[in-house]
């Protein structure tokens, strides 16, 4: 998760133990409420509010996390496979299994027997062949390219089983499945009638259908009796309506306006706790940074990197962007992750900061950058700005760039600071995708081969000490050569009302849609 | 009479086309594009090439523009880049959101600025017109974006009548569809009272200090009589011409008070296409705005012959 309009300054919550401590939801989350108990129910309609309005409803467009449109993509198509937030681990859902045999070079999906899109047309493995195959045409728009690249070619072997190879061994491929869009399958014959007509009657095999969409306002979809998973869904409907407002999805939530909501603001997490409500947070390690441009100066000097890290107060930036309400990144993985080391991210050491601001000065390079951000997430860069102002031999400017300009600044290095996340459960695919050498989505500049190896290594090792070995590794080379300065979780978090039983995550803070019920 | 009208009707639709010519060369200067916005994190030089040659826009600036007139020419404005949905689908799709924000709005501010500009005028300098006055003040100095936090507070949520957010449509019944129009309504009209109430006032004032009003007065009619059958339609010019421009305004699109409530309106999608520098859809957006603008001051012109048969003459002349 790097770039684009994901990334974002949000603001944060309590610390991580505390949240894995207590239980709301079923994704060893947290809360001050907890969702209805016994059985679930059936009937009613869910009133969610999402972050962003998709452009229209092709899987390929839209984005599967929390900011993007998850629920819907979730209720419209069904999942090919799931993870337990907890360990990361990918289990089949619509896909009985996703295997390999020969250490990620090729998969075997399986898929169910009798799967059918709600027109009653078969889901097969032939539909999941156009669409992971279309996905990989730049001109789509997918944000699921890169991980839709990773295929060099599928094979459709019989009604129900799809033979993937791998442009390189990826042993943990079913990661990349779902956090994009190939978990998604919709019926080709209706992709294939244009965009137009696709957003008409957008066919999937997902526990729910669309029922109508005034774009800008309100989506309704409603419940598809011929769901393969029966009794889910448990819901009649759901009815979406959209807001960029995380503050305002708070308020529809409390007055009682919504059922459910995405929240990805850590001030509001907090304040969603305070109100009773249900408030589920996926355990996620990595989380939102500074990034540093190492591709030009100021920043291709390991020096001034270091002493713009080490003069940074990260408690005092929580202060300043979210009310002391954050969680500050101090460990790349959470203490849940069998990954876990607990390598310090960032040590905050003003007179070693100051001395090195001078030596730089001295040698007639005094630290001087513009810190880009985007529209809604100034609050970081006045905030480093503001603290930076204290010492001398540094000076900030600080630039708000525009959304539709993100993949200009990132995808050329035009920048010198910016802000950025990679947040992931395994770190596979998204830290090699931030931070290898080679990657397109390496914005900062980074080029380090024993950084390369660690993170090929982790890529391709299947599991165990020695990951976890190489993946130490790789957090040292991250500290070391400080690529960003790391300095809050990102808030992967569900908001509910008391009433809404099956909140469920999975991926980065995709809400599962057919397990959803409301007590009566 | 006709000439003047067909001079007008011309000049307007040269205005409209030097706004779409202007909107196109804005949108060219500013850095990103809609290729960069699509593609976001995937956005290589190559795939942003394919993109561009995809949608038309490796074209120079000039001819996308002349391109997208011709098909204006013939009633085809495009479809949107962004999404595929036709530009003419999507504007008359919001068309009944903002018209109803704004009428609303407008009626509301109208209403409640006839009440103190009545009650002000009537007695002048006195508590209750100081106290309007300071009322006023405050309403001018909030923004939507203040008025709108503001009334969600206390309307949606310690007094949850209102909602928070989303748009009812008609067919979902009356009620429900004021119920969601009534705080973006309201949030709109607080600015407007006071710009309307100010000038209604002040002219009031002036209009009730004439000698027809005096001879009136002693005539034995009743102060109201006096005030809405002699006083208010002489008063009304500004109030007419301000009340025509900030409608049209409005009717372009209530910006700020859309995206605070999410609701589906122009405004929203003017926002929109402009971050996602959907350059289709915000031509056949700007065009609609213009020409509204354009039809709202026509009609602001001519309303003064009915307000005013001297003006009548005039424009006859």
């Amino acid at each position: 998760m790097f770039g684009s309009p994901r990334m974002r300054v949000a603001a944060v919550a309590g610390p991580l133990a505390l949240l894995l401590a207590a239980c709301g939801g079923t994704s060893g989350s947290t809360g001050h409420a907890s969702g209805p108990s016994g059985d679930p129910v059936s009937g009613g309609v869910l009133r969610a509010v999402l972050v962003s309005e998709p452009h229209n409803l092709d899987p390929a467009i839209l984005q599967n996390n929390n900011r993007g449109q998850a629920l819907l993509g979730n209720a419209l198509y069904g999942t090919l496979l799931t993870n337990d937030p907890e360990t990361g681990e990918v289990s089949g859902d619509m896909a009985e299994g996703f295997t390999t045999s020969d250490s990620g070079k090729t998969f075997v999906l399986t898929l169910r027997a009798g799967l059918k899109f709600s027109d009653g047309t078969p889901l097969d493995a032939a539909a999941v062949k156009y669409n992971w195959d279309r996905l990989k045409d730049p001109t789509l728009g997918s944000n699921s390219i890169q991980d839709a690249s990773l295929i060099a070619s599928t094979e459709v072997e019989d009604g129900t089983t799809l033979k993937v190879t791998l442009t390189r061994p990826t042993p943990r491929f079913g990661g990349n499945v779902i956090l994009s869009s190939l978990d998604w399958i919709a019926s080709p014959a209706v992709l294939k009638n244009g965009a137009q007509a696709f957003d008409a009657d957008p066919v999937g095999a997902g526990p729910f259908a669309l029922k109508d969409w005034t774009r800008g306002g309100a989506l309704s979809l409603t419940r598809n009796p011929s769901y393969w998973n029966a009794p889910k869904p448990y819901l009649d409907g759901i009815d979406i309506t959209f807001s960029s407002k995380a503050d305002q999805r708070f308020n529809s939530l409390q007055a009682g306006g919504a059922d459910v909501s995405m929240i990805e603001d850590w001030g509001v997490v907090a304040k969603a706790r305070t109100a009773g409500l249900q408030v589920d947070v996926e355990p996620v390690g990595g989380g939102q940074y500074i990034a540093l441009n190492q591709a030009r100066a100021p920043f291709d000097d390991l020096a001034a990197r270091q002493a713009v890290s080490a003069a940074l107060d990260l408690d005092a930036l929580n202060l300043a962007i979210n009310q002391g309400n954050g969680e500050v990144a101090d460990t790349f993985f959470p203490k849940s992750s069998p990954l876990y080391n607990d390598i310090k991210l960032h040590s905050y050491d003003k007179a070693k900061a100051q001395q090195m601001f001078d030596q730089l000065a001295a040698a007639g390079k005094p630290v001087s950058f513009t810190f880009t951000t985007f529209q809604g997430s100034e609050k970081i860069a006045e905030a480093v700005q503001a603290q930076l102002s204290r010492y001398k031999n540094v000076t900030v400017e600080v630039e708000v760039a525009e959304w539709a300009d993100t993949g200009r600044i990132l995808g050329k290095h035009d920048f010198d600071a910016t802000v950025a996340a990679v947040t992931f459960q395994d770190p596979d695919p998204a830290v090699a995708r931030a931070f290898l050498s080679t990657s397109p989505r390496n914005s900062v500049g980074i080029d380090d081969g024993r950084l390369d190896d660690a993170l090929k290594a982790g890529s391709s090792t299947a599991a165990g000490d020695a990951r976890k070995d190489v993946y130490t590794t790789a957090v040292q080379r991250l500290v070391e050569l400080v690529p960003g300065i790391f300095y809050q979780r990102e808030p992967l978090v569900a908001v509910a009302g008391t009433k809404v039983g099956g909140l469920d995550l999975y991926g980065t803070g995709s809400l599962l849609a057919d397990g959803l019920w409301l007590s009566k | 009479m006709l000439t003047t009208a067909v001079k007008r009707v011309a000049r307007g639709l040269l205005v409209v086309l030097l706004v779409t010519i202007a909107a196109q060369a804005l949108l060219s200067l500013t850095p990103g594009g809609v290729a960069e916005g699509i593609l976001g994190e995937n956005a290589t030089d190559e795939n942003i090439a394919a993109l561009n040659a995809k949608l038309g826009l490796d074209q120079p600036p000039w001819q996308q523009y002349l391109d997208w007139l011709g098909g204006a020419l013939h009633g085809d404005l495009g479809s949107s880049l962004v999404s595929q949905q036709p530009v003419r689908e999507a504007i008359i799709e919001r068309i009944p959101v903002t018209f109803e924000l704004a009428f609303l709005g407008m009626a509301i501010a109208l209403a409640a600025a006839t009440v103190f500009a009545v009650v002000g005028a009537t007695r002048p300098g006195s508590r209750i017109d100081r106290a309007l006055n300071a009322v006023s003040s405050v309403f001018l100095s909030t923004p939507g974006f203040v008025a709108g936090p503001l009334l969600v507070y206390f309307l949606a949520m310690q007094l949850p009548v209102f909602p928070v957010l989303g748009w009812k449509p008609l067919s979902d019944g009356l009620g429900a569809n004021l119920g969601s129009a009534f705080l973006p309504a309201l949030a709109i009209a607080v600015q407007e009272i006071a710009a309307l109430h100010r000038l209604l006032r002040t002219d009031l004032i002036s209009t009730l200090g004439e000698d027809f009003i005096a001879a009136a007065r002693a005539r034995g009619m009743s102060g109201m009589y006096v005030m809405f059958r002699h006083a208010f339609r002489p008063s009304a010019f500004s109030l007419v011409t301000v009340l025509g421009i900030n409608l049209g305004r409005l009717l372009g699109g209530t910006v700020i008070v859309e995206v605070l409530f999410s609701l589906p309106g122009c405004g929203g999608l003017l926002v929109q296409s402009i971050t996602s520098r959907d350059i289709v859809m915000v031509q056949g957006m700007v065009t609609f705005v213009a020409t509204v603008y354009v039809l709202m001051n026509l009609l602001v012109d001519f309303s003064y012959g009915l307000l005013d048969p001297r003006v009548r003459k005039v424009m006859t002349a």
